[in-house]
């Protein structure tokens, strides 16, 4: 056991080391991490009531100055504070929406690959039907069906991305369920629950983790997506697709206020992808050159 | 045409590949000269800068990483590491062609076999499409694959005919020089001695030029005309077969030879080479084998030595030679 | 081979049958119902009850939507709540232009980004290679519907070029599709840039040149044609995605195609609508990504020789 401990914490050292030589994985990390620092700050700056949904008429869209950097809207709310304040929803529904479709797609995907048979051909075949519905359209019902909660909206979110990660854990776990190590695990009596999570899983992670941190910067843009077409989060609260949706009705003369979500929106991602990179890079050896 | 001297003439060729470990010292100074027709087999363990040589000799080193650092090709009077893009295309497959030792990928699966015949000949002969696709059906018979299989994908073909495609392509336009890359290494042993008879044979009828690479000493016996033992980039010794098998020198030849069994004495132990080849990226002092030598006195750790004639053919590369009176074990037993 | 196409082909219709009984599900979650929509906020509590008792609207999901499948064999998708008119022949008006967006996308993407991915392959390790991957890293990350925004006020506000939205004729064409070609771009460059990575270095790739075919033939006729089932593969997912995410970019920019029909659908609880354009959409979708797979055994002789198998 205490073996087994070691053996772990040096693998995710290994992974680390070779993360931490990878340029661009390295910068998206920086940038994810200022971002989350900005939000923590934000979040003892601003207040909820007065400076992020408080209406201020006598400064409606002025443009940016070094007042207001950013900008202010149509009700005169500083555009900065705003999409300080809206990271938290982009980051929370992004990463949970991620979290769950791991969580959901890796139990179905490693039943069906261990154990085969009924079981397989009955999720396999759910998943089939799952991916064949375009995953926006299967947002869009959720959401309308369900309502707009912050909940409703995560699943909305992650539900088209469930069939793809249990495709690739069934993939991975069918590789791995056959090695020696899990014939050991058999011949010494383990039962199948112990072997499925201890010797399978551990050792078939690795591509799902890889395919879920590339997946958050989607998911980010899926909640965007939504509250932009008005089925997410919506006014007052500064979610950074439900501002690009207000900023198009004042694209003539005011297009500062669709520029600066949007670009909160791109960096993130952008953070996220190039750490989806990296960890992708550092957890197979294979594409090292 | 064959009036050069020299099929090929390799003369100062280093090659090293520049990686983020280290500056791999592949290919080190060596010479290599094969005549017209003949057969040259280079000899040596892996990573001893056996196929780097053959791929510099085509200047087809992948670059980067790998960089020919000095040294000059003459191939069939053809300067090869001065030759303009173009120029050295025609050079490839017409007056030199490989034999790659892994048959497996060596075609390329999404074309089928006539099509990968025909652009060889297509690309080197003024002929038409219907008369390359002849040619090719002639070379496919002549390799003893059935002609009606030209249309058949990699896929459909076992290893050992895989190697006949591609002999067939290397042989297809005739080329001055052969250069074979373990041919038969990934093959069964049964196919083995069929593909290299298909080889000897060709070679025999095309009067090719041949440089056999390999790590199987009686494949050499069977095959060449002579031999350089190559080690840690360096080629140790070179001779006619005959010398190099019946008057060995060099300590590192005895211990290939060493490590083979001995049809007419069953009993005796093999003797492995103790020890490994030293890292490529930091090659020793003096003699690259010095660490691995029963013989190894100090010097041989401090001085490199260089390659000297003990007859018109056949030389060797070893300080202990130095001393008159040096034998190696192999050559104290009479054989 | 045939016979396996016809086979993936039947295996559509479980997996559409499983599709429409999800969609007719999640349906009957939707707030309010025909009776609502039709009668409007006027009709008593008795007149609804009247209408969903004559409409069959009271039965169980299950009776409902064997009536619906019934309905559907016989070619009759219903008719819309809102509008009075055939669901089926509805969607059939919109579809072209949610094709002609997608396909004049697709193309733009292809004709840019194939070269590019090629040539930052070759290129590996250049300024040039990393100067085009960073841009391709920069629009993979920009939300599509952003880009819509930018170009908009770039090319339709400040430099009046294009329409903002609306279609007609090319000009309306081409801020969406370019929209479109920018996301789809970013994805098929990185791809084809790694899988012509992986192909370069193939043993038969030496083999090639060491026949005296040169680089540049070398990298066009052996490699890109190994290298494109993955190519493929992105093409066909990413085909799917702009036909069944047409949402967004038709939304930017007022193009009247399917995506914006089911929004509009949805918010007005056209159930009829939506529940024939969802199950139409993902048809659509499922039957292109057939269509790859067919493509698939052109392109690689081995996929080809599985299949023949497999009969």
């Amino acid at each position: 056991m205490k073996q087994k401990k070691t053996k772990r914490r040096s693998t995710f050292s290994e992974i680390w080391r070779n993360y931490r030589k990878n340029f661009s994985g390295m910068l998206g990390l920086m940038i994810i991490v200022g971002i989350l620092v900005t939000i923590l700050v934000g979040n003892f700056i601003y207040d909820y009531d007065t400076d992020v949904i408080g209406q201020n008429i006598s400064e409606r869209k002025q443009a940016p100055s070094s007042e207001h950097l950013f900008g202010t809207d149509e009700f005169g709310r500083d555009i900065l504070t705003r999409i300080i304040w809206g990271g938290r929803y982009s980051l929370a529904i992004g990463l949970a929406a991620v979290l769950f479709s791991s969580i959901i797609g890796v139990v179905l995907g490693s039943l069906a690959g261990y154990y085969g048979g009924v079981i397989e051909t009955i999720i396999m075949r759910l998943a089939d039907i799952f991916q064949a519905i375009p995953a926006i359209m299967l947002g869009i019902c959720f959401v309308t069906a369900f309502g707009q909660s912050i909940f409703m909206l995560t699943i909305a979110v992650s539900i088209g991305a469930i069939p793809a990660v249990t495709r690739v854990t069934r993939a991975s776990v069918m590789t791995v369920k056959d090695m020696e190590y899990v014939e050991a695990a058999r011949a010494i009596g383990a039962n199948n629950f112990v072997i499925i999570f201890r010797h399978v899983l551990l050792n078939a992670m690795s591509p799902v983790i890889v395919q879920a941190t590339l997946r958050i910067g989607g998911a980010i843009v899926g909640i965007a997506a939504l509250s932009f077409i008005g089925l997410g989060i919506t006014a007052p609260t500064p979610e950074w697709g439900a501002m690009l949706s207000s900023a198009r009705q004042y694209l003539r003369g005011y297009d500062y206020m669709a520029l600066y979500p949007g670009l909160a929106i791109m960096v993130t991602v952008l953070g996220f992808n190039l750490i989806g990179d990296g960890v992708r890079d550092s957890m197979d050896p294979k594409l090292k050159k | 045409m064959d009036k050069h001297e020299f099929a090929l003439d390799v003369s100062n060729l280093t090659v090293e590949y520049v990686t983020s470990d280290g500056i791999v010292h592949a290919v080190n100074d060596i010479d290599l000269k094969i005549p017209p027709q003949k057969s040259v087999g280079l000899v040596g363990e892996t990573g001893a800068g056996k196929t780097s040589t053959a791929l510099a000799i085509m200047n087809l080193i992948p670059s980067p990483p790998g960089v020919i650092r000095s040294g000059k090709i003459i191939l069939n009077g053809y300067d090869v590491l001065h030759m303009k893009d173009s120029e050295l295309n025609q050079v490839r497959g017409s007056e030199v062609a490989m034999i790659f030792q892994d048959p497996m990928t060596a075609l390329n699966p999404v074309l089928n076999i006539g099509e990968q015949i025909e652009e060889s000949i297509l690309l080197h002969e003024d002929v038409t499409r219907d008369e390359a696709h002849e040619q090719a059906c002639e070379m496919l018979e002549m390799v003893g694959i059935d002609r009606s299989r030209i249309y058949d994908y990699p896929h459909q073909l076992s290893g050992g005919m895989k190697q006949r495609v591609i002999i067939a392509i290397a042989l297809c336009c005739n080329p001055h020089l052969l250069i074979a890359d373990e041919p038969t290494t990934a093959l069964d042993v049964t196919i083995q001695a069929q593909v290299l008879d298909l080889i000897s044979n060709l070679r025999d009828e095309y009067r090719t030029a041949m440089l056999l690479i390999t790590h199987d000493l009686g494949i050499v016996a069977d095959m060449c005309d002579e031999v350089s033992v190559m080690y840690a980039g360096r080629i140790v010794e070179h001779g006619t077969v005959e010398e190099v098998f019946t008057n060995t020198k060099h300590p590192y030849t005895e211990g290939l030879f060493d490590s083979l069994p001995k049809i007419n004495d069953r009993k005796s132990l093999l003797k492995p080479i103790i020890g490994l080849m030293p890292d490529p990226t930091e090659l020793p002092e003096g003699c690259t084998f010095a660490p691995r030598c029963r013989y190894a006195m100090d010097k041989c750790f401090k001085r490199r030595p260089s390659l000297n004639a003990i007859s018109d053919t056949h030389e060797v590369s070893c300080l202990a030679y130095e001393d008159p009176v040096f034998s190696i074990e192999r050559n104290k037993h009479g054989r | 081979m045939y016979r396996y196409f016809l086979k993936r082909l039947f295996w559509l219709i479980p997996v559409m049958l499983g599709v429409s009984i999800f969609i007719f599900i999640i349906m009957d979650f939707f707030p309010g119902d025909a009776a609502d929509t039709v009668l409007g906020e006027a009709a008593s509590q008795e007149q609804l009850e009247e209408y969903r008792e004559a409409h069959g609207l009271n039965d169980p999901v299950m009776v409902r939507y064997v009536r619906y499948m019934a309905n559907l064999l016989k070619g009759d998708m219903g008719i819309s709540y809102v509008t009075g008119r055939d669901v089926f022949k509805t969607y059939m008006q919109r579809l072209p232009n949610t094709l002609l967006l997608a396909f004049s996308g697709m193309t733009l993407a292809i004709l840019f980004s194939i070269p590019i991915g090629i040539i930052t392959a070759l290129k590996r390790g250049t300024v040039l290679d990393g100067t085009l991957m960073i841009i391709s890293l920069l629009g993979l990350s920009m939300p599509l519907f952003w880009l819509g925004l930018l170009l908009i006020i770039g090319f339709s506000l400040n430099l009046g070029w294009f329409p903002t939205g609306g279609s007609g004729d090319l000009k309306h064409l081409v801020l969406p599709a370019v929209t479109l070609a920018v996301a789809k771009m970013a994805m098929l460059a990185r791809t084809t840039r790694s899988s012509m990575l992986e192909v370069l270095n193939e043993d038969y790739i030496r083999t090639a040149r060491a026949k005296g075919v040169s680089k540049r033939k070398a990298t066009l006729k052996h490699a890109l044609r190994n290298a494109l089932i993955p190519i493929i593969t992105v093409i066909g997912i990413e085909l799917g995605s702009s036909l069944g995410g047409s949402v967004l970019c038709e939304t930017v920019f007022s193009w009247p195609g399917v995506g914006r029909l089911i929004m509009d659908s949805i918010s007005k609880r056209d159930i009829p609508m939506v529940t024939g354009s969802l199950i139409l959409t993902t048809m659509l979708v499922a039957f292109l990504l057939l269509v790859v797979d067919i493509i698939y055994a052109f392109v690689d002789p081995r996929i080809k020789a599985q299949y023949q198998r497999k009969k």
